[in-house]
């Protein structure tokens, strides 16, 4: 074997390995089967390891060599074991049956494939596999190549790891050519991270396995949030039609790049779909708070949606507890406020992080969006604007070599499922969906080229809107699944007995 | 509506469309990772970083990188210029290879005025910088030049700035920077 695989899944272990332990600490993510739990704990593991790194840099000055990132691995994935033998200690101490629970976890693969629910799910999650395969295989093959990675996000990587710092003098220095000085650094600190720690070559391109994992999280973070909702049967081929997207893999922006806008989809998805999932606890808040935070350290888009995910979060706890308080109270009002804190304070620290970061670096050859915010041009440029950008939006999403029809398939689905979305963790996750979009519609609005900056970064947000979009792609695609049973069961039943047997959206919206 | 022609319509074309796609999409895509995994047995396996870099982005621009590279310290900042097209990126690519060394963005070789350049340098505090490295089209070697070298070349031909094989040109400061691209 090419030793540059192994090395590739060390690299990704580096942060799998703290992050999986650490998915100990939340009973929702340690319950989960191990794939998934895997993919939350890969996205917790960067988020913990890179945003501890980057904090420590900052704050403290602690120099981003091996000891330090040693360290900032042992201490989550130390703490995720005690934490992990001592709450089994307790099960046995209080009498449980736990080779029993054992039996009935998730870590044998025959139980993974009879939890998967079939032929056709496990086909759909092979043809997923091998994709992911050969994308891992590809990045360690390969250079890295893109077009912003190189621009942006490698060269300061470089630039950190030679200064040891995040406070680099190249990027705070207003002298020196640095393309978008002020963008969190997040993927870089990873990057700077695996280097150090496996003292590998500047120009080794080991660092593409980070990024290359995160395609199989994007499809495990998508697979989990549908099966909730639509079914085992919606969700494989949800995630078999996310798989065979050209754009996720290939695009500028994929699993191909290094930039950090597959990161951000996989933070901001696994953070919505721990918030906005069915029967949401505090630590699912916390573990949700820690990937928001996340995504407002990956990249500038990260902070809005964090907030928009929060907002929903917020609705979906109080929102519409007047409607539910008629039914039954999903959540009393002190333990929910104690959730919607609970994913609060992550994400607060990470701006204070990233704001008191910013504030030592001039910025220059940057887009300067909230100057241009302020100078007024949103109006008219909301309206105006969009003659320009406007069908360059729908040239982009309609490339066949990008998106292999995607975007006709999925308006017709969703069309055809609306009715899917009268229920009201439906309508959030479409609204999760449109936020990515909404940014993109603001940052063309207030750019003095719209029609360039459009076609160049249209498809990453819809990129970035992936996970809620397929899970809402799911919720369609299980009720169009049901129109045809109901219609089936309608020729099938005498007359007389149809109404009865026409089960609601909610049965349906059960389904596991 | 779910019983109405319109909602079988719209199941039946959903269901059609999500059909299509993935008949279109499955096959492209495990093809794709096919050959990525081939190529990853075939050509890659055990090759070195030097190796892959000259496969991926041309032998003569790797070796000019890794001359540059020795000839300038890792902490030494340079004058970058763009000899090629904006929207090709030559600088990018040249300035993210040459990283950690800082840089400062001269601007398009074809634009640049030596006087003002020198003008530029002296009064943004850059009294250090020694170097030039001139990006070109992709695939194309960098060159590396001193900044009295580089000044005095655009100095004698004000107005019609120098390219890499054009006479006239200024010298590069390392034989090897220049290799298969010299005046």
């Amino acid at each position: 074997m090419d030793p540059k695989l192994p090395a590739g899944l060390a690299a990704i272990g580096l942060f799998a390995l703290p992050g999986f332990a650490l998915t100990e600490l939340f009973p929702a993510l340690r319950r989960r089967p191990l794939p998934r739990r895997a993919a939350y704990g890969y996205l917790l593991g960067v988020a913990a390891v890179a945003g501890t790194l980057y904090f420590l840099s900052h704050a403290f000055g602690v120099p981003l060599r091996p000891p330090a990132i040693w360290t900032t691995v042992a201490v989550p994935a130390v703490a995720g074991l005690v934490f992990g033998l001592a709450r089994r200690r307790g099960v046995r101490a209080a009498g449980r049956q736990v080779r029993a629970a054992g039996r009935r976890g998730s870590w044998r693969p025959a139980a993974w494939l009879a939890d998967l629910g079939g032929p056709l799910p496990l086909a759909c999650v092979l043809v997923a596999a091998l994709v992911c395969c050969g994308m891992l295989a590809e990045a360690m093959s390969n250079p890295i190549r893109d077009w912003d990675g190189r621009m942006t996000w490698d060269t300061q990587a470089r630039y950190v790891r030679a200064a040891g710092t995040v406070d680099a003098r190249v990027i705070r220095d207003p002298r020196w050519y640095v393309t978008h000085p002020q963008y969190p650094l997040l993927l870089p600190v990873a990057q700077v991270a695996v280097l150090e720690a496996f003292d590998a070559d500047p120009d080794s391109h080991l660092v593409r396995a980070i990024y290359a994992a995160f395609l199989p999280v994007l499809l495990l973070v998508a697979y989990d949030g549908a099966r909730r909702v639509a079914g085992r049967g919606a969700a494989a081929l949800i995630v078999l039609a996310a798989a065979t997207v050209p754009f996720f893999t290939f695009g500028e922006g994929g699993a191909f790049s290094t930039y950090s806008d597959l990161p951000l989809a996989c933070f901001y998805g696994a953070g919505l779909v721990l918030l906005l999932g069915p029967r949401p606890r505090i630590a699912d808040g916390v573990a949700a708070g820690l990937l928001l935070g996340g995504a407002a350290l990956t990249k500038n888009e990260g902070l809005p949606l964090g907030l928009l995910a929060l907002a929903l979060g917020w609705r979906g706890a109080f929102g519409n507890r007047q409607r539910a308080g008629r039914r039954r109270a999903t959540m009393p009002p002190a333990v929910a406020a104690r959730r919607i804190a609970a994913v609060a304070a992550p994400l607060l620290l990470a701006t204070a992080l990233l704001l008191s970061w910013r504030s030592g670096i001039p910025n220059r050859q940057d887009e300067a969006y909230p100057d241009l915010l302020q100078s007024g041009r949103l109006w008219p440029g909301i309206v105006t604007n969009v003659a320009v950008f406007g069908p360059l939006l729908f040239k982009q999403a309609f490339r066949m070599h990008h998106w292999a029809g995607f975007w006709w398939m999925a308006p017709a689905v969703l069309m055809a499922g609306r009715h899917a979305f009268r229920h009201p963790r439906a309508r959030r996750l479409l609204i999760a969906a449109a936020g990515p979009p909404a940014i993109g519609w603001a940052a063309y609005s207030i750019h003095s080229n719209p029609g360039l900056i459009a076609a160049v970064t249209w498809e990453r947000f819809l990129l970035q809107a992936s996970v809620p979009m397929l899970i809402a792609l799911a919720y369609a695609l299980a009720e169009v699944d049901r129109h045809f049973r109901q219609r089936r069961r309608s020729r099938q039943e005498p007359a007389a007995s149809r109404g009865a047997a026409v089960p609601g959206l909610r049965a349906g919206l059960r389904q596991r | 509506m779910r019983g109405s022609v319109v909602g079988l319509l719209l199941d039946v074309v959903a269901v059609a469309l999500f059909g299509i796609y993935l008949v279109a999409a499955v096959p492209l895509a495990i093809r794709r990772a096919v050959n990525m995994l081939r190529t990853e047995a075939q050509v890659a396996a055990g090759e070195s970083l030097t190796d892959a870099r000259a496969r991926c982005f041309g032998d003569s621009y790797t070796r000019a990188i890794d001359e540059i590279r020795k000839a300038l310290p890792a902490d030494r900042a340079y004058l970058l210029v763009d000899g090629g097209r904006p929207q090709d990126g030559d600088a990018y690519w040249v300035r993210y290879d040459l990283a950690p060394r800082p840089a400062v963005f001269a601007g398009q070789l074809e634009l640049l005025d030596a006087a003002r350049l020198r003008r530029t340098i002296e009064g943004a505090n850059l009294s250090d910088l020694r170097q030039v490295v001139v990006a070109y089209a992709p695939g194309v070697p960098p060159r590396l030049y001193d900044l009295a070298s580089f000044l005095g070349g655009l100095a004698r031909r004000p107005g019609a700035a120098p390219t890499p094989d054009q006479p006239g040109a200024p010298r590069p400061a390392t034989a090897g920077a220049a290799a298969g691209h010299g005046p």
